[in-house]
């Protein structure tokens, strides 16, 4: 995403229809967003635009469809909720979207959808804000290789409360819920010395999401102290325990 | 083509018998101008999928019969009508409007094979 904010001749454009759909508008719109944001809303065929955060730069307005300004706000719901499932409706309520990587620029999204108004705010969060999501999403590292997918957990989880769990669970999995979901999963746990109840319970969650898709879950890495807490539970019975990432792989692709 | 609707229990059998009503309010709609949309069954869902759209009116609309989906095979004629550069198929989202596919929608409803499918 591009750091300047938008200019009042660059929106505009975004919105004229051609073959790139609401999906492309949404990502031109997203890449505008620049600076604090931008605020749109829409009445009587017309959509509203306002980059947030420039205060000398007037709001500007083009023809849309009430259809298309709808769509808009399903495709952003549906990117906030891929990113942490169910957590908004384009009906109304906050979400947020983090664009880029290293680190995420997090913006807050609030949705506005009743008969009397149709808004949408893209509001860039605060440095601090968005350092605590970027590292609320390093607690996890996901990998693909193949058919297969590797979760390795950081440090970090040793730490996290019984509180994040659910949402890390849904965090962790929404890659995997897509229409190419993995085979097998491995839990790399080579990196966490010990883990506690609130860990045990955040596994059980990703096993059971994991599972109603039919696919395998199991154990590599585990430290000493991990192999008997999972022994000490019987979840040993559960999941296979594998030395290493390279045997879990192995094993689940038959090499 | 199949076409899915996620909404209420109540609100699916509403439009199964009567066809799709642009004059019915829905949430963050006005009357008359809200049209009708649908997803691909095939997909891809890249404005949600109806599954989500179900749950989420379930929630708004708990005495409506929980979530399901409304399935209807709609010829590819009227489909095509509601295609155009803000809908093309490939996104697909089929949004029927008032002069894009919605009146040929609702002239064709009665004979449509449909049916309402529970979303657990």
């Amino acid at each position: 995403m591009s750091s300047h904010s938008p200019t009042p001749r660059r929106l505009p454009r975004t919105f004229v229809p051609t073959r790139r759909d609401v999906a492309g508008l949404v990502e031109e719109l997203l890449e505008a967003c620049g600076g604090e944001g931008l605020q749109l809303d829409w009445h009587a065929d017309r959509c509203r635009l306002r980059p947030l955060g420039a205060e000398n730069q007037e709001a500007t307005e083009v023809p849309l469809p009430k259809s298309v300004f709808r769509a808009i706000l399903a495709r952003i719901a549906a990117l906030c909720n891929e990113r942490v499932p169910d957590s908004v409706s384009p009906y109304g309520g906050e979400g947020e979207l983090a664009i880029g990587t290293d680190p995420p620029t997090v913006f807050r999204v609030a949705f506005t959808n009743t008969p009397g108004e149709q808004r949408l705010e893209v509001r860039r969060r605060s440095d601090a804000e968005t350092e605590r999501v970027g590292r609320r999403t390093q607690l996890f590292s996901l990998e693909r290789h193949g058919d297969i997918a590797v979760i390795t957990p950081s440090p970090e989880v040793e730490k996290m409360p019984e509180s994040l769990m659910e949402q890390a669970a849904q965090m962790v999995l929404a890659p995997l819920s897509s229409d190419n979901p993995p085979a097998g999963l491995i839990f790399d746990l080579s990196r966490v010395d010990y883990v506690g109840s609130e860990f045990l319970s955040f596994l059980l969650r990703c096993h059971r999401r994991v599972k109603e898709q039919g696919s395998e879950v199991v154990m590599a890495g585990a430290s000493r102290q991990v192999r008997e807490l999972l022994q000490l539970t019987a979840l040993d019975t559960l999941w296979a325990l594998y030395d290493t990432r390279a045997e879990a792989l192995a094993a689940l692709t038959g090499g | 083509m199949i076409l899915l609707h996620g909404t209420t229990r109540a609100r699916a059998e509403q439009i199964l018998q009567r066809g799709p009503d642009p004059h019915f309010l829905e949430p963050g709609g006005t009357v008359g101008e809200d049209g009708f949309s649908m997803t691909v069954e095939a997909g891809p869902f890249l404005f949600g999928r109806p599954e989500d759209y179900a749950r989420g009116k379930a929630r708004e609309f708990p005495g409506e019969g929980g979530p399901v989906i409304l399935a209807v095979e709609v010829p590819d004629d009227i489909v095509a009508r509601a295609v155009n550069d803000w809908f093309p198929l490939s996104q697909g989202l089929v949004q029927f409007d008032p002069g894009a596919g919605l009146e040929a929608l609702a002239a064709a409803w009665a004979t449509l094979p449909k049916e309402i499918r529970s979303v657990t």
